[in-house]
């Protein structure tokens, strides 16, 4: 993940780990889908489902699979689960990102540039931080997300860009 | 050597303190200037020091304390005063320790006895002539039953073996007891869990090694549980509202017309005012599945004290705010993480974090909001801890610049094996430790039936740097008692330069600090007497402009 004011960290995908988030109310549907794939692990507060890959099934199975959950407008997305080699902790790639927009520069004009150029809807504006908004990607798949933000951050009209990952917390 | 008194027809137990000394002088005078030459003589010997000079109507009476010296302090001190004033030292007295409290008594040759109802006058008599005792004086209160004897001996040790004795004649005697000079514990609470609360004040329980503490008592001495118009915020997964011995400490909302009435749940965004515990699923005691982490946090921080229930936070008075940033699983989205810790800093003097995550730019963000805006601009106090996986680096947030990272030592004074270590550690505060034989910190529970460490509304297992984290900050919230005027980094800088170097043999500080302890471990009363002095200071400087 890329971030102009912050050192970036580094991040590696976990091959044998998936993560989809169930639309409201599908979650049983879902979870039935995949578990001939291996185990799952429920995350029900943010409706996402972990899939831990069984080894015996493969990589095109799983993307099979997930392919028809889409279609079939089951889930919002499917992204991979990320490792952060500094904390060991895993992060989950959403469809969303944080963007502050840099002071000085017109809001509603630089908004809609990053509509027009990265594909991007504008999300809600953050509560404390009058500059600051979720974006949202549509159809994020893979590491789309993760990609977006890089370009995002790189803008000079953005302070930074970072992915809103689903970030595990250690008590 | 063990000696018991008799109270309530129980022996309560006493162990002689080798290094104390009481002295009463023959007139307060001599007391007053011994006092002044025993300091004298501490400044010379390095070796001897008063601990206590009484005042009032025991002005006679002195007790010193030596420390490291091979002579007897009968020796080492009376020997030392100067001959004019030796010559007034009308006897020494021992010291003793009561097992129970910690608290010591000085035993004088007196004796307070009550006679019961009918015990004729000859048979009380004879009972003192027998015993070696004079009567020296009656009660204002009840004269017919209650007197005051003196021994004869010359060790006044003697005088409780003299009074069990007096115990011992039950058909004269309800009860007898040596008059004791007795030590005052000021500040302390009433609170029945209290004496389970080591980490508060270590008196030797279980096998925790006494003295090895936050020192809470002497701190709530000097400002009580606290101002009640502090504020700490328990970013976490919720703070049980309703549990009796937090409920008078939330946090309310000074706007009447706001519907966050004690905090924020950033999680359930269809009851967003309603920052409880809210998701359990079971195994119920498991951290990750269930919202049980912030309760016991709270408690540490600020449980209601002195109410004589359960227990006492660190700042027993001040006030706690609920921000909910997670609910039954094991992640969060950062952008909520981030609103947390703004929305605290909006309202919180202090924010207590007990928790890592993986770096993020906004989270970040939200640390320098915390510190730029929070308090008007004086910045919010946010403690965090450095985490639990006994690795040589710090967890994020606890690295960030703008934050106090707070380590564990256990209840010998020594490192938590857990407790991460690190160049970015600020201090460390007592928890428990992996190994199980060390003490873990009781605080409170959630009270829903069935849900939570315990099967009650306290625990006794408390522990991590999740716990040494709200004991940080509740030391914040004291120092911000004394002294509001403060800005975030001064009272980190307060903090630090109070802590105790503990464990200086393995701790391996350089220039102060050290990668397992940072600056040592938090000391309340060190921490809230700086602040106080830099607040009368500040006064001073004031005057002057």
């Amino acid at each position: 993940m890329a971030s102009k004011k912050s050192p970036s960290p580094a991040l590696t995908t976990i091959p044998n780990q998936l993560a989809v988030r169930y639309k409201a109310g599908r979650a049983d549907s879902v979870r039935a889908r995949l578990a001939g794939l291996g185990k799952t692990e429920d995350q029900p507060v943010s409706r996402i489902l972990i899939l831990h890959r069984a080894p015996a099934v493969t990589r095109r199975a799983l993307d099979t699979a997930v392919k028809a959950l889409q279609d079939e407008k089951l889930v919002e997305f499917a992204t991979p689960v990320m490792l952060d080699l500094g904390s060991g902790l895993r992060q989950v790639l959403t469809d969303e990102i944080v963007v502050r927009l840099k002071a000085g520069h017109a809001q509603q004009r630089t908004l809609a540039t990053l509509k027009g150029e990265h594909g991007v809807t504008i999300g809600r504006r953050n509560e404390f931080e009058p500059t600051q908004y979720i974006v949202k990607v549509p159809q994020a798949s893979g590491t789309r997300t993760l990609d977006v933000a890089r370009s995002l951050d790189q803008r000079a009209d953005v302070e930074f860009a970072s992915p809103n990952f689903l970030t595990d917390i250690k008590r | 050597m063990a000696h018991y008194y008799t109270s309530s027809a129980k022996p309560i137990q006493l162990d002689e303190c080798p290094d104390d000394i009481g002295v009463r002088f023959e007139h307060a005078n001599a007391s007053k200037m011994a006092r002044k030459a025993a300091f004298d003589i501490a400044a010379a010997t390095k070796s001897t020091r008063v601990a206590a000079a009484s005042a009032g109507q025991f002005g006679r009476f002195m007790v010193l304390h030596e420390s490291g010296a091979s002579m007897s302090p009968v020796s080492a001190v009376v020997n030392a005063l100067p001959r004019k004033l030796a010559m007034h030292v009308a006897r020494t007295m021992p010291v003793f320790v009561e097992r129970e409290s910690q608290l010591k008594l000085v035993a004088t040759d007196q004796i307070l006895v009550t006679f019961k109802l009918g015990a004729s006058p000859v048979r009380r008599r004879k009972l003192l002539d027998g015993l070696g005792l004079t009567l020296t004086g009656h009660s204002e209160f009840d004269a017919r039953r209650q007197t005051l004897v003196t021994t004869s001996v010359r060790r006044a040790s003697r005088t409780l073996d003299l009074a069990n004795q007096l115990v011992a004649a039950d058909d004269v005697v309800e009860f007898a007891a040596p008059n004791f000079l007795a030590q005052i514990r000021k500040g302390s609470v009433n609170d029945p869990k209290f004496a389970a609360q080591w980490h508060l004040d270590n008196r030797g329980q279980g096998r925790a090694t006494p003295l090895q503490d936050a020192r809470a008592i002497g701190a709530w001495a000097l400002v009580g549980g606290g101002r009640r118009s502090i504020v700490i915020a328990i970013v976490d997964d919720g703070v049980d509202l309703d549990h009796p011995d937090l409920k008078d400490n939330l946090w309310k909302n000074p706007s009447a017309r706001a519907k966050d009435r004690h905090g924020r749940d950033f999680v359930d965004l269809s009851d967003p005012h309603n920052p409880r515990p809210k998701v359990f699923k079971a195994p119920f005691d498991d951290t990750q599945s269930n919202d049980i982490h912030g309760t016991p946090c709270a408690g540490v921080a600020a449980a209601v004290g002195n109410n004589n229930r359960g227990v006492a936070g660190m700042a027993w008075n001040c006030r706690i705010m609920a921000v909910k940033m997670s609910a039954g699983e094991n992640f969060a989205p950062h952008d909520r993480i981030a609103d947390s810790i703004r929305y605290a800093a909006t309202h919180a003097d202090v924010i207590s974090c007990s928790w890592a995550v993986a770096p993020n730019p906004d989270i970040e963000s939200a640390m320098r909001y915390a510190v730029t805006r929070g308090r008007g601009g004086r910045g919010s106090v946010v403690c965090v801890a450095t985490g639990n996986d006994h690795a040589a680096r710090i967890g994020f947030p606890s690295s960030n610049e703008n934050v106090v990272a707070v380590g564990a030592c256990n209840d010998r004074g020594l490192h938590s094996a857990y407790s991460n270590r690190g160049a970015g550690i600020t201090l460390v505060a007592p928890s428990d430790d992996d190994d199980a034989r060390r003490l873990g910190i009781t605080t409170t529970d959630v009270t829903l039936r069935g849900k939570g460490y315990s099967s009650g509304a306290y625990c006794d297992d408390f522990g991590g740097t999740s716990s040494a984290t709200p004991l940080v900050a509740g030391v914040a919230a004291l120092v911000l008692s004394a002294n509001r005027s403060l800005k975030w980094d001064q009272v980190r800088d307060v903090l630090t330069s109070t802590a105790d170097k503990i464990d200086t043999a393995a701790g391996d500080y350089r220039s102060g600090h050290s990668l397992k302890y940072g600056f040592g471990r938090v000391n309340a009363e060190a921490a809230v007497t700086k602040a106080k002095s830099r607040a009368r200071r500040g006064r001073k400087a004031a005057k002057k402009r």
